[in-house]
């Protein structure tokens, strides 16, 4: 994903492989660091193993055998979120929106009369923690399947676990595509489904030109390639494109660029901190939404309290879903989000791809009527739900699902209302394959 | 031409914050030829110490009256420069007077510098929340004062440019013309003989972190009124100071608001031409060039020697 929001804020960066800090003694801060909890995780990890094979001594080297016990009243599932370190915030909300959803299916009897029973495992926001965690839920707590990760990194680093011990991911946010995996089921949104329509929604507004500023890493320069080809195609002019290194607080030099350009509109693939400081200064030099809206791909409701909704009136958002999306789905969604959790709590795109991948593995496992793996990959083509986002369709080949898009606009409390939304639910097509003019993007 | 003004204007706001932070790493180095690594976080601590006051003051508050701002203005300088200061003063105590007493070898003080400065930072992360971002409620209307041709100067830019000043006059003042001013040159000068002719070293040395806190930390809270705050605000700000101060004569005040005002200079100018990603390259390689024609920086002075 683009590491989302602040979400990602910041550094996550630190730790985060595509969101890692570019400068040397950060880096060094950042080694250092990881080094030490990468030596504890270890050394924990380490001793699970210990205790687990005196327990049992059989246990050992079957890596690439199931394990998965579906024959009592309960099947294991396992969550792998940051419960810890500079993705954690972000992360703790997809995992109280996965347990949101476990436990109103175990109220509603279960999956195939089984109840659900959570493992929860904390990736401290550290890609190799991840694929260690990922492991040990597949091995040792032989989970049915896994449900998390939000940095691209972290995907990255669990994917050949999950595909060398054939076992089921359930990915949660919108990511820069290029990416499919038998294993991995992927419930954000990919370039197709966020960013291409954003752009035919600025088109469709007469936009003429664009200006787009980045985070320096791999999920806005993808992107910016994308915008690039698109504009291309469609006669609209790219007047500049600037990226600030991760965890940048100094916008100054690119607001002013931002202005001298005077595009029509901003497209924003900045993450992090670095949101706060370019809207902040976006606004100190005199440009408002109304003359030169900014469009995010990484503001959402719980990010724009951070900014400042002072500093992001107005502006737009693409995602596919938003709190305030009018659906029986979405206000039942809500209100059980908010009585569990508490009535301050917003609801995001993230948090709603996460409850929505528990219920899309339940309708796969009950299509299958059975909780192998390889019997839920063959059934999972055309599994829907109605969701709070709108219905959506798990897609056989390439494991993406069918999403609607929905351009946003802050409001004065802090929400975001659509102002626009595909016609239909869009195919993913994480490739790009379906467009030609992106031709040798998608590889 | 207007953009030229554009950025010139916009490299004086940022020179002058790189200034202020400049001048917290030239006057340690002065007396302890020490790089304190940890005075980025002294920075922002300065602008946290100021947010949180300045956040309960007018948070949520909406826009102020002007007298309100000018109060609010103050509060948050003074509050930043006080944290900032006794940031730094717990600092020395904490991670360098120990070592001096022992007599450590300098190694062991830049190791110690980095780790209170891994320290400061994770404390602050954990203490005010990792990923929230924050910035300071928008208690004035950051409207045009005047414009110079088609370029607008903003309040803002006059705020940090005048309180910048201000800060620097008085420092300067303070170095030249007070007695403490002078046993601190005297330090930087020679320190045993300082203290043969009876100067406090220690005393000297804390009130040298004390100042050169309350200039960071000052510098924290426009900084932070100007763009955002987080717990790894300090890298970047601090980096670019520590390398105006050797860009003006590391040891030397006034070579360190030279060089500050230069680096943000430089910057702003850069991106006339290229993209922004080349903004650190060119302030670089302006630093590299400079000090391969004048190796100790342009006013290239010591401390001691500076007046």
């Amino acid at each position: 994903m683009q590491t989302g929001a602040f979400a990602t804020s910041a550094l996550h960066n630190a730790v985060n492989g595509h969101s890692g800090r570019q400068h040397t003694l950060s880096m060094l801060k950042t080694r250092v660091l990881a080094g030490i909890t990468m030596s504890l995780a270890l050394a924990f990890s380490l001793a699970a193993c210990g205790a687990k094979a005196d327990d049992d001594d059989e246990g050992g080297g079957s890596s690439a055998k199931s394990c998965v016990d579906t024959s009592g009243a309960t099947v294991k599932v396992g969550f792998l979120n940051s419960l810890s370190g500079t993705m954690s915030i972000s992360e703790k909300t997809v995992a109280d929106s996965l347990n949101l959803a476990v436990s109103e299916i175990n109220a509603a009897g279960g999956v195939m009369g089984k109840k659900l029973e959570v493992v929860q495992e904390d990736g401290a926001s550290e890609p190799k923690i991840f694929a260690e965690k990922a492991t040990k839920l597949i091995q040792s707590d032989c989970v049915a399947a896994v449900f998390g990760g939000w940095t691209s990194s972290s995907r990255k680093a669990m994917l050949p676990v999950f595909e060398s011990n054939d076992s089921l991911l359930f990915y949660p946010v919108q990511y820069e595509g290029l990416e499919s995996s038998p294993n991995i089921f992927y419930t954000g949104a990919t370039t197709n489904q966020q960013i291409i329509p954003a752009l035919d929604y600025l088109k469709g507004e007469g936009v003429k030109s664009i200006f787009l500023v980045g985070s320096d890493y791999v999920f806005p320069r993808t992107a910016n390639k994308i915008i690039n080809a698109y504009a291309k195609a469609n006669g609209i002019e790219v007047k500049g494109e600037e990226y600030a290194p991760l965890g940048a607080t100094e916008f100054s030099t690119i607001v002013n660029k931002v202005k001298s350009a005077d595009a029509d509109a901003v497209f924003n693939t900045l993450n992090g901190d670095s949101n706060v400081a370019f809207f902040k200064q976006y606004k100190n030099v005199g440009l408002t939404a109304a003359a030169m809206p900014v469009v995010s791909v990484s503001i959402a409701e719980e990010e724009v309290a951070g900014v400042g909704i002072d500093n992001l009136k107005g502006q737009l958002t693409a995602w596919n879903y938003y709190q305030t999306v009018n659906n029986p789905a979405n206000t039942k969604f809500v209100k059980a989000f908010k009585a569990k959790y508490g009535n301050d709590r917003p609801t995001s795109d993230p948090m709603e791809a996460a409850y929505t991948s528990v219920y899309l593995y339940k309708g796969m496992v009950e299509k299958a009527g059975s909780f192998d793996v390889a019997k839920v990959q063959a059934a999972a083509g055309g599994v829907t739900f109605d969701a709070p986002e709108g219905k959506v369709t798990v897609n056989g080949e390439n494991h993406h699902i069918a999403k609607t898009f929905l351009m946003g606009e802050v409001g004065a409390d802090g929400l975001i209302t659509t102002v626009w939304s595909s016609p239909a639910p869009i195919e993913p097509d994480p490739f790009l394959k379906s467009y030609p003019w992106a031709a040798g993007i998608g590889g | 031409m207007n953009d030229f003004i554009r950025y010139t204007i916009a490299g004086l706001t940022l020179g002058s914050m790189y200034a202020l932070i400049a001048l917290g790493y030239t006057l340690v180095y002065g007396v302890l030829q020490l790089i304190n690594f940890a005075h980025s976080e002294v920075f922002m601590t300065g602008a946290f110490g100021s947010y949180i006051v300045v956040d309960t003051l007018v948070g949520g508050h909406g826009r102020q009256n002007g007298f309100m701002v000018v109060v609010v203005l103050g509060v948050g300088l003074i509050t930043g420069a006080l944290s900032g200061a006794g940031a730094a003063w717990l600092l020395e105590r904490v991670a360098y007077r120990p070592l001096r007493r022992r007599g450590a070898p300098k190694l062991a003080f830049l190791i110690s510098a980095i780790g209170a400065s891994f320290f400061m930072s994770q404390l602050a992360g954990k203490l005010f929340n990792r990923q929230k971002n924050n910035s300071f409620p928008n208690f004035f209307d950051n409207r045009v004062l005047f414009s110079i041709g088609e370029a607008d100067v903003r309040l803002l830019q006059v705020i940090i440019i005048v309180a910048a000043v201000v800060l620097m006059f008085f420092l300067d003042r303070l170095v030249q013309k007070t007695k403490l001013g002078r046993s601190i040159r005297a330090v930087a000068e020679d320190a045993p003989t300082a203290a043969l002719m009876g100067i406090n070293i220690d005393k000297t040395i804390s009130r040298t972190f004390v100042i050169g806190g309350a200039l960071g930390g000052a510098a924290g809270f426009l900084f932070a009124l100007f763009s955002s705050l987080s717990y790894q605000m300090g890298f970047f700000p601090g980096t670019k100071a520590f390398a105006a101060a050797v860009l003006g004569g590391i040891g030397n005040p006034r070579g360190a608001m030279l060089g500050g005002l230069t680096l943000g200079l430089v910057e702003n100018w850069s991106v006339m031409f290229l993209p922004s990603q080349w903004t650190n390259v060119i302030a670089f390689a302006v630093l590299v060039l400079v000090l391969m024609f004048r190796p100790s920086g342009i006013l290239g002075e010591r401390l001691g020697r500076a007046a």
